[in-house]
């Protein structure tokens, strides 16, 4: 905590709080726009933060992040579209209080409850992430391979329809990390072209296997047109709904303490944390019968929820160099083009960026209620954004992006190649966030498994040095675990989807 | 009948069998842990396989909304394939036209062959302002202040 308070000053130097401006607001319009989704607006931005300071380039992508998240909930209260999966339980009261004529009371409602749920995330992030790290920096090679490992296992079994897939998905971005020189006889590996001789970079692969899936996508939805909303803000309403608001003790508590225990766990995010909340603070109400018919209570805890994930989304990141998120790995590749390896060592090597990067976090939570409350009655001019014109603005930026990291062209190939065939993956249920880890993550693992080996084989031999020993146990229990659950919930919604077969007529 | 994961999986199953026996002519030691990833591939594929066969119907299991969901959009095929196509273009002229006129030429043309049928002298006026703008607020954000280099070609 000391330390926090000690860098606190550098997130409001000047550059830093034009930075978390523009990403804020930059964000709630991005969160707002149905068909972006915020992981990709992160991802379009990593290339452009790499002609900044370190610090200021992630006080932007930092920014984004949060605002996304809260910019979402317009979309999914107005139109009944979340902007992103960690707004869908926003919708459930949102929207019916918006057909009974409350839009304005659930968009205040939803900024002012994501400031108290995101600033209980931020606190719990400031307190445990440093204590963490420092149990972190004990790990060697074997443990930090079954980390890479775990943060693969996560993600593929919670962002893909299929847990096989989504481990295929992910193991095929262990591979594609793998092209190029061999890290340590240096040996070229899947050189094809002279295109792959330095490997594939982050950035391209970033920006290729978000945004171009997703440009694809607009085009075959081109003639969706979103119902402009009825929406005329009224004056007065914001000091009646804060004080409505704020008597929510129950719905605000249990939203940020779901949110911040679901946000620690890697991979599972703001959409589960939504729902989950969701429906415990259903069930601790008197009447859980009006829920879902417009109950402000329900926009407080999910946005409650889904904000306070954010911050403790980020730990292990920050300790152990996992992505927890897609967005996080997104992160990681902003935090990598700097220079800066996440993991233990961050906190000790770069603690004036750290320290600086989470202050601007906790200011983003402030600048994200301001402006949301400030830009929401403009929200409905956002949504009327034709298809058409994303199309052609996202993909100008993710060749802008990619080709100014490097000036290299050759990386604008390696992003659409990789693009095309994330889109065509995507029709048979591949999806792009385990592909992600798994370039990600694939150089941790790498580098780790070959340095455990060589230490394995000349002193007690590959088997005891991977599987012995607590830490590596545990982590592998996690890896197994997670997988478990992964199957498990395949089972399940195998066995209702059958289920609802039969019953229906 | 063979189901769509089935094929899938077959698939990938040969994809890493003919990546596995491409490895030959690399020194083992670099290839070590390529190989444990390659046959992780080749048993998830299997795992996948055996997946498939067991559920029978297509569209079961918690893959199916995604399935369905990708079955239902497949309709949209032209629009995608415009866009392959003019991106394409756009690689093409890049190096050579140089990124701002080339990105113009691709926004006003990729917005106005998606939608070509709505076409009016104001539609396209008001597309060429867009873009124009569009173009304009990057190049001061990006190469006026931030000083990023773009591609460079006869023109900007």
């Amino acid at each position: 905590m000391a330390e926090f308070l000690h860098y606190f000053p550098e997130a409001l130097s000047f550059a830093n709080l034009i930075a978390l401006l523009f990403g804020v607001i930059g964000g709630l319009i991005l969160g707002a726009t149905p068909g972006l989704s915020p992981t990709m607006a992160v991802a379009l931005l990593v290339p452009f933060t790499f002609h900044m300071d370190a610090a200021t380039g992630l006080v932007l992508l930092g920014a984004v992040y949060t605002a996304t998240v809260a910019g979402g909930a317009i979309s999914a209260i107005l139109i009944k579209i979340p902007g992103a999966p960690a707004n869908i339980a926003t919708l459930l009261d949102g929207y019916p209080m918006a057909e009974q004529g409350k839009a304005q009371s659930a968009l205040y409602i939803c900024f002012i409850s994501s400031l108290v749920g995101g600033l209980f995330g931020m606190l719990v992030m400031i307190l445990f992430t440093p204590p963490l790290a420092r149990i972190a920096i004990q790990f060697g090679a074997p443990e930090m391979f079954w980390i890479a490992i775990f943060g693969i296992t996560i993600m593929a079994g919670l962002s893909s329809g299929s847990i096989a897939k989504g481990l295929i998905g992910g193991m095929f971005g262990v591979l594609i990390s793998t092209i190029g020189y061999s890290p340590i006889l240096g040996i070229p590996r899947f050189v094809f072209h002279d295109v792959l001789t330095g490997g594939v970079a982050i950035v391209p692969a970033l920006i290729g296997l978000f945004a171009i899936p997703q440009v694809f996508s607009l085009g075959e939805k081109l003639g969706v047109t979103y119902a402009r909303p009825e929406y005329k803000p009224e004056r007065g309403v914001f000091l009646k709904t804060l004080i409505e608001n704020l008597k929510m003790v129950k719905a605000l508590g249990i939203g940020s303490v779901v949110g911040t225990i679901i946000g620690v766990i890697p991979g599972a995010g703001g959409q589960v944390a939504g729902l989950i909340a969701y429906d415990q603070t259903r069930k601790f109400d008197k009447d859980p019968e009006s829920y879902g018919k417009g109950k402000p209570e329900g926009v407080a805890v999910s946005e409650s929820a889904n904000n306070a994930m954010v911050g403790p989304s980020l730990i292990p990141l920050l300790t152990l160099g996992v992505p927890g998120s897609p967005t996080a790995a997104v992160l990681l590749g902003g935090l990598l083009i700097h220079g800066l390896f996440p993991g233990p060592d961050l906190f000790l090597k770069h603690p004036d960026v750290t320290y600086t990067f989470i202050g601007s976090l906790v200011l983003a939570q402030f600048a994200m209620c301001f402006f949301g409350i400030l830009l929401s009655r403009y929200s409905y001019m956002v949504m009327s954004v034709s298809n058409l014109y994303m199309v052609a603005a996202v993909t100008v930026l993710a060749v802008y992006g990619t080709y100014s990291v490097q000036n290299s062209f050759d990386d604008v190939i390696v992003m659409f190649s990789l693009g095309t065939l994330m889109y065509i993956g995507g029709k048979f249920g591949f999806s792009s966030a385990p592909v992600v880890l798994g370039i990600v993550l694939g150089p941790i693992a790498e580098d780790n498994f070959l340095k455990g080996k060589m230490i394995a084989d000349v002193s007690v031999g590959v088997w005891k040095y991977f599987f012995t020993g607590t830490a590596n146990i545990i982590i592998i229990l996690l890896c197994v675990g997670s997988i478990g659950y992964s199957i498990y919930g395949e089972v399940k919604m195998h066995r209702k989807s059958k289920k609802n077969k039969k019953e229906m007529p | 009948m063979i189901n769509r994961d089935t094929k899938v999986a077959l698939i990938v199953l040969v994809g890493t069998v003919a990546l596995y026996l491409s490895l030959s002519s690399i020194d083992p030691e670099a290839t070590t842990f390529i190989r444990v990833v390659i046959v992780a591939i080749g048993a998830l594929s299997l795992l996948l396989m055996v997946q498939g066969l067991l559920l029978k119907h297509r569209g079961e299991g918690r893959g199916a909304a995604q399935n369905s969901a990708s079955k239902k959009t497949v309709y949209g095929w032209k629009p995608v394939a415009c866009i392959f196509g003019a991106i394409l273009v756009y690689f093409f002229v890049m190096e050579r036209l140089g990124f701002y006129v080339s990105a113009f030429v691709y926004f006003v043309g990729v917005v106005s062959l998606l939608d070509w049928r709505g076409l009016t002298p104001r539609k396209g006026f008001a597309r060429i302002a867009i873009a124009f703008l569009f173009i304009a607020v990057i190049y001061l954000l990006f190469s006026v202040i931030l000083q990023v280099q773009t591609p460079r070609g006869l023109l900007i």
